[in-house]
């Protein structure tokens, strides 16, 4: 003790003269249970540095347990004296320890990085959306898109905590006394799915203000549990459940969100966009679930990443192959057999998964077409069919890359093949006598492709740079061939006839991520993209693509007309940044900002859209939410029916075409208990200003151009929804309500007064859950009821006059008071599901059985105008009753 | 296990190719006005038709659509009154004996009331500057008139830029009738006309309803717009052919009217209302001027 007396006396007059830095030593040190003074002196003596303090001030009301390992002498004198009431000073190779003065700041906690990536223990797959806590400290936040996180907390020992969806949860005690980075790895839980849809907003059993999307992630092993349309379980129509989304007529494949039009949706698979995401006309997406990882629907907050779309983003992300193990599945369904394989390229570096499936009702009916067309050589069917490819490499423990591929098709086709005789007496000389081949084919396809190369590029900052192309086309090929002879001359006639229209976009993005300390991180990155638009709509010939399609036989009788494609270029770029920052664990707040253009043929838009997210912390489990957003969309979805064909046109903004503007409000509260339950109510405005849709008058195959068949008007959505979630549990499940107002004006349409979107419906109601009745059966079931949705009918005739060149004109037309004047009735529905699973050490097998609209509700798709005795009706058609089916599946 | 997976997939297709009709009744629907109100800036005469609605299932002729009782129609400028319109004895047409003092290029309100029927009113501005279409080199319309071989008529719009016009052209000819009195007859040259924008040809940027086609110059704004009139491959030459200058309003009727009549509203297809300017009610309020282009004497 003297010593140390002697120490600052003789110290006094040195500080006096200035003061010097002194080293800061890596050391090692346990110290257990130890007061300060005692692990002042063990650190001293291990960092050959002396102190200089009064034994009075110390604290002897605290021990400390450590264990240092090599750690800067620095950091554990930060550790030991932050929570103290003393403050210490340098003086050349001494210590000084001190009693911290009434205006002096505290000690300040030092801070590090945490980064790192998540990955299945089994399969090595990167864990999207997995919360990473340290609990003592109350931070954390979600591992993102490729499975990586990154976040600042104060040196210590501290308990990593991780929990995943279907994952056991996992402790990791770390000694956080440098910036560290983690590969962690996750084992699966086992047998029992707990949680069927997670709430990014919430996590799963931490309780933490983080960072948020305020997005919806549901995972395909949830999706694969849902009732579904003849067993074959869709991504697209799972998000349908929740608050705010509903789909089209009858189910048909439309994704409405919060009363925006279906165009109004950027829908990406692993980045590349998807221009048309149906098969069978809206009852199935193109998202085969044995080949996705989960999707996120966002709604609300929609980070400055993305700015084309104005109502929402869905993105879609592939499932990596299996880094260490061959898998294989296969299922038979009432409508669709698929397959699909997994597995190492190199064990644990890279993987590969290659899935297909395809619809088989056209083989079964082939035979039957066949039996009943005898006259003639006629075949003809319809069937969709995908393949979704996806190689993954880890090339360092900073780097890896991964490339996917999805190839899809819808293809209706008839053929005939038949001979013409004249006379038809075999036994007279024939004067006509010659071949018909007819052919019809109906297709459309998208494809898409890309690439992704992420890097940790130091502790703090995660990039991903990836490239992507993707393109839609609609197609119709008619041709005819005779060839023969007719009324004694030889003739070889052709008639070809191709209708065509697509949209194709090549474009690369580059997004970083950076976290520059404990209580702000940004996100920031560029894009660019080349669009090809081909709204081959307004034709009224006979069109190819190109020369070398169809040629001109030089011996036909008839020629054919030949029309160039319509083809517009068009380019979109963008930069963004978001700013998440952190006030005193109440306060989050998330603010971006997107600048887009847009180029094409000479005109040029840019747009500046600005969107801020707050969340604070009301109480205990208790948040108030807000966010606003404005979004600029430059790409306008043309349908001309009610329900979702592939027929429906992407074109672009032009001089004529104004981009369509999208601003919304919302304000939210969420309430979360017991870990399992989750409450959240939710309040929104949207203006739409701008707001594309077709002259619901106009064809596309006649009158003026595809630019003079656009309205544009204005649209205003509001409402509320809310939801309520239990995430785990045997039973699981969701129950939710949207109620909402939708209204568009339009200047030429009703008088330019407002009407209803024809898919608002007032109601929406809608519960969803599932039970795990033991490991081997599980049962899930949902029901729905939702106000009916408006369509226009005719209700009258109206006499008309006009002067023409040479007089009036007059005559009559029929039309409806007003657009979207009826609505239908009340649409209602119960879909049940039941699961037998069995597992062995080699493989697990499952059937299931699925009961679709359970109770034979009669919801109509189609609307059919009666009359009898001049009585008027209407008559609703319903196609899809009661639909029970049975699936099979087996995974190695 | 093949029988049953076979035999449920051929009853899963029966089910799916169900359909079941659910009659729906219909709500009644009140009956409206539709009123069509021309003003013809030229001649500064209104041409006015006025009828009721009729319910869809109702077989519409001249007499169930006609008005019990009269309508009163009146012709506002800033909230002043223009004109009054009389109702023409046991017609729907409605007329105003002297000029109305059409100005260029104000806005006008027209209001007609009803004692059955909630006031209708529309609002619209008369032509401000119309524009003359330039007949190109007449001597090399050819062959000569009076020929049955395919000939051209080349109207040349120099058209304004930035500011939006809207045409209507028809051509018509001058007949005897039986009784030895001259007659006007229009020409049906409908699919006959091509039209070019800077020499390029495009049959995209027109309408046509009945006799006549209607043109907005918003796709070739600031650009020559050439129509060749191929009407050698009638039976009667053109003898004059009527430009007018038509309001926004009357385009969109005509141009809503034509999809309206074309199409056949089959068991699907949903429709929407013809585009009327006219609130509490359906029409047009329209305005245009007139020019007539003599082809032969």
């Amino acid at each position: 003790m003297k010593r140390w007396i002697v120490i600052l006396y003789v110290v006094i007059p040195v500080v006096l003269l200035g003061q010097a830095s002194i080293q800061n030593p890596k050391i090692s040190c346990q110290l257990d249970n130890l007061p300060l003074a005692e692990a002042l002196a063990i650190i001293s003596e291990k960092a050959d540095i002396e102190f200089s303090f009064n034994n009075n001030i110390l604290p002897t009301d605290r021990t400390y347990s450590y264990s240092f390992e090599q750690v800067a002498f620095h950091t554990i004198l930060n550790i030991l004296l932050r929570n103290t009431d003393l403050v210490y000073t340098e003086l050349n190779d001494y210590i000084i320890i001190k009693q911290r003065k009434a205006k002096e700041p505290r000690i300040e906690p030092e801070r590090y990085s945490l980064s790192g990536v998540v990955e299945d223990a089994v399969t090595g797959e990167r864990l999207i959306g997995t919360s990473v806590y340290i609990a003592g400290q109350n931070k954390g936040t979600y591992t993102n898109d490729n499975g990586y996180f990154s976040f600042y907390a104060f040196a210590d020992s501290v308990l990593l905590q991780l929990s995943y969806v279907g994952y056991k949860p996992q402790s990791i005690p770390i000694g956080l006394y440098e910036n560290k980075e983690l590969i962690i790895q996750l084992q699966p839980d086992g047998l029992l799915d707990s949680i069927i849809i997670v709430d990014k907003r919430y996590g799963e059993d931490i309780i933490v203000v983080a960072e948020s999307q305020g997005g919806t992630k549901v995972s395909a092993r949830m999706i694969n549990k849902m009732p579904s349309m003849l067993g074959e379980p869709d991504p697209v129509h799972t998000l349908g459940w929740l608050p705010g989304v509903q789909s089209g007529t009858s189910d048909l494949g439309n994704l409405l969100i919060r009363n925006n039009e279906n165009g109004h949706n950027l829908i990406l698979l692993d980045g590349a966009q998807i221009y048309n995401p149906n098969h069978l006309l809206g009852l199935y997406s193109i998202f085969n679930s044995s080949a996705i990882k989960d999707v996120e629907l966002i709604k609300g907050a929609i980070p400055a990443k993305y700015g084309e779309r104005i109502a929402s983003v869905v993105e879609v992300n592939g499932k990596e192959g299996d880094y260490n193990e061959f898998h294989a599945e296969g299922s038979l369904g009432m409508i669709v057999a698929k397959a699909m394989i997994e597995g190492p390229i190199k064990k644990g570096k890279s993987s590969y998964l290659i899935a297909g499936r395809r619809s088989h009702w056209d083989l079964i009916l082939r035979p039957i077409t066949k039996t009943i067309l005898t006259n003639s050589e006629a075949s003809g069917g319809y069937f969709f069919d995908d393949f979704n490819v996806k190689i993954s490499h880890k090339v360092t423990e900073r780097d890896d890359w991964s490339a996917t591929a999805y190839w899809g098709e819808d293809r209706f086709s008839y053929e005939q093949e038949r001979q013409e005789r004249e006379p038809a007496d075999p036994n007279l000389s024939p004067i006509s006598n010659y071949e018909v081949i007819n052919g019809t084919r109906v297709s459309w396809s998208n494809l898409a492709a890309s690439i992704k190369w992420n890097r940790r590029w130091q502790y703090n900052t995660y990039s991903t740079f990836s490239t992507f192309y993707s393109r839609y086309r609609f197609l119709v090929r008619v041709k005819s061939e005779q060839v023969g002879i007719v009324n004694n001359s030889p003739i070889n006639r052709n008639f070809n006839l191709l209708y065509f229209s697509g949209v194709q976009d090549l474009g690369g993005r580059l997004d970083f991520e950076t976290t520059i300390s404990d209580d702000l991180k940004i996100k920031y990155g560029a894009s660019a993209i080349w669009h090809l638009y081909q709204p081959q709509a307004s034709g009224t010939g006979f069109l190819t693509l190109n020369e070398t399609v169809f040629q001109t036989n030089p011996e036909s009788e008839e020629g054919e007309v030949e029309f160039a494609p319509l083809q517009i270029n068009a380019q979109e770029s963008g930069i963004y940044i978001d700013a998440i920052y952190h006030i005193e664990n109440r306060w989050e707040i998330q603010a971006g900002l997107h600048v887009a253009s847009f180029g094409n043929k000479g005109i040029f838009y840019t747009s500046a859209q600005p969107r801020i997210r707050v969340r604070y912390t009301l109480g205990s489990n208790l948040w108030l939410n807000f966010m606003t957003r404005t979004n600029q969309q430059y790409a306008h979805l043309l349908n001309n029916t009610q329900y979702n064909l592939p027929t429906d046109l992407w074109v672009p903004s032009n001089d004529k075409v104004k981009p369509q503007l999208g601003w919304q409000i919302a304000l939210g509260l969420e309430k979360r208990w017991k870990k399992k339950y989750i409450i959240q109510l939710d309040g929104y405005y949207q203006y739409i200003d701008q707001l594309s849709t077709l002259n619901p008058t106009e064809s596309f195959q006649k009158g003026l151009t595809w630019e003079d068949k656009i309205l544009q008007g204005v649209g205003f959505n509001y409402g509320l929804e809310t939801a309520f979630k239990k995430t785990q549990g045997r039973l699981t499940g969701l129950i939710s309500y949207h109620y909402s107002w939708a209204w568009r004006r339009f200047p030429l349409l009703n008088g330019g007064r407002n009407f209803p979107y024809r898919y608002n419906r007032r109601h929406v109601f809608a519960m969803l859950g599932q039970y795990q009745l033991s490991p081997k059966v599980n049962i899930s079931g949902g029901w729905t009821i939702s106000s009916g949705n408006f369509i226009s009918i005719l209700n009258r005739q109206i006499a008309f006059g006009y002067p023409s060149a040479t007089g009036t004109q007059t005559g009559s037309y029929d039309s409806d008071a007003s657009v979207n004047n009826f609505q239908v009735p009340t649409y209602h529905r119960l879909d049940l599901n039941i699961d037998f699973t069995k597992r062995t050490s080699k493989y697990t097998r499952k059937w299931s059985l699925g009961l679709f609209n359970a109770y034979n509700r009669r919801n109509p798709t189609f609307f059919v105008n009666n009359f009898s005795n001049g009585n008027r009706t209407l008559s609703g058609l319903t196609i899809f009753t009661i639909i029970p089916s049975i699936k099979y599946q087996i995974k190695f | 296990m093949v029988r049953l997976l076979f035999s449920c997939l051929l009853f899963s297709i029966f089910l799916v190719g169900c359909t079941e009709d659910i009659p729906i009744i219909l709500p009644e629907q009140e009956e409206q006005l539709g009123a069509y109100v021309y003003i013809n800036q030229t001649t500064d005469t209104a041409s006015i038709i006025i009828e009721r609605t009729l319910r869809f299932e109702e077989t519409l002729n001249e007499n169930n659509a006609r008005l019990e009782g009269s309508a009163s129609v009146s012709l506002f400028q800033d909230n002043e009154k223009v004109a009054n319109f009389e109702q023409r004895s046991s017609s729907i047409f409605y007329d105003h004996p002297d000029p109305l003092g059409i100005q260029a290029g104000e806005t006008y309100n027209i209001q007609i009331e009803h004692p059955d029927f909630e006031i209708m009113t529309a609002s619209e501005s008369a032509i401000k500057n119309p524009v003359s279409p330039i007949i190109v080199d007449k001597d090399s319309i050819s062959p000569p008139m009076g020929s049955t071989d395919n000939f051209d008529i080349i109207l040349k719009i120099e058209d304004q830029a930035n500011i939006s016009n809207y045409y209507q052209i028809g051509a018509a000819i001058e007949t005897l009738n039986q009784g030895g009195e001259q007659e006007i007859e229009q020409i049906a040259i409908f699919g006959n006309y091509i039209i070019t924008i800077n020499s390029v040809v495009t049959d995209l940027q027109f309408i046509t309803v009945g006799d006549d086609i209607f043109l907005s110059d918003e796709t070739f704004d600031g650009k020559e717009v050439i129509i060749f009139f191929q009407a050698g491959s009638f039976s009667f030459d053109p003898d004059y052919i009527i430009f007018r200058n038509i309001s926004e309003s009357f385009y969109n009727f005509m141009r809503f009217l034509n999809n309206d009549l074309d199409i056949d509203y089959g068991a699907f297809l949903e429709t929407i209302p013809v585009y009327s300017n006219f609130d509490m009610g359906f029409g047009v309020f329209a305005f245009f001027t007139e020019e007539k282009i003599i082809i032969t004497e």
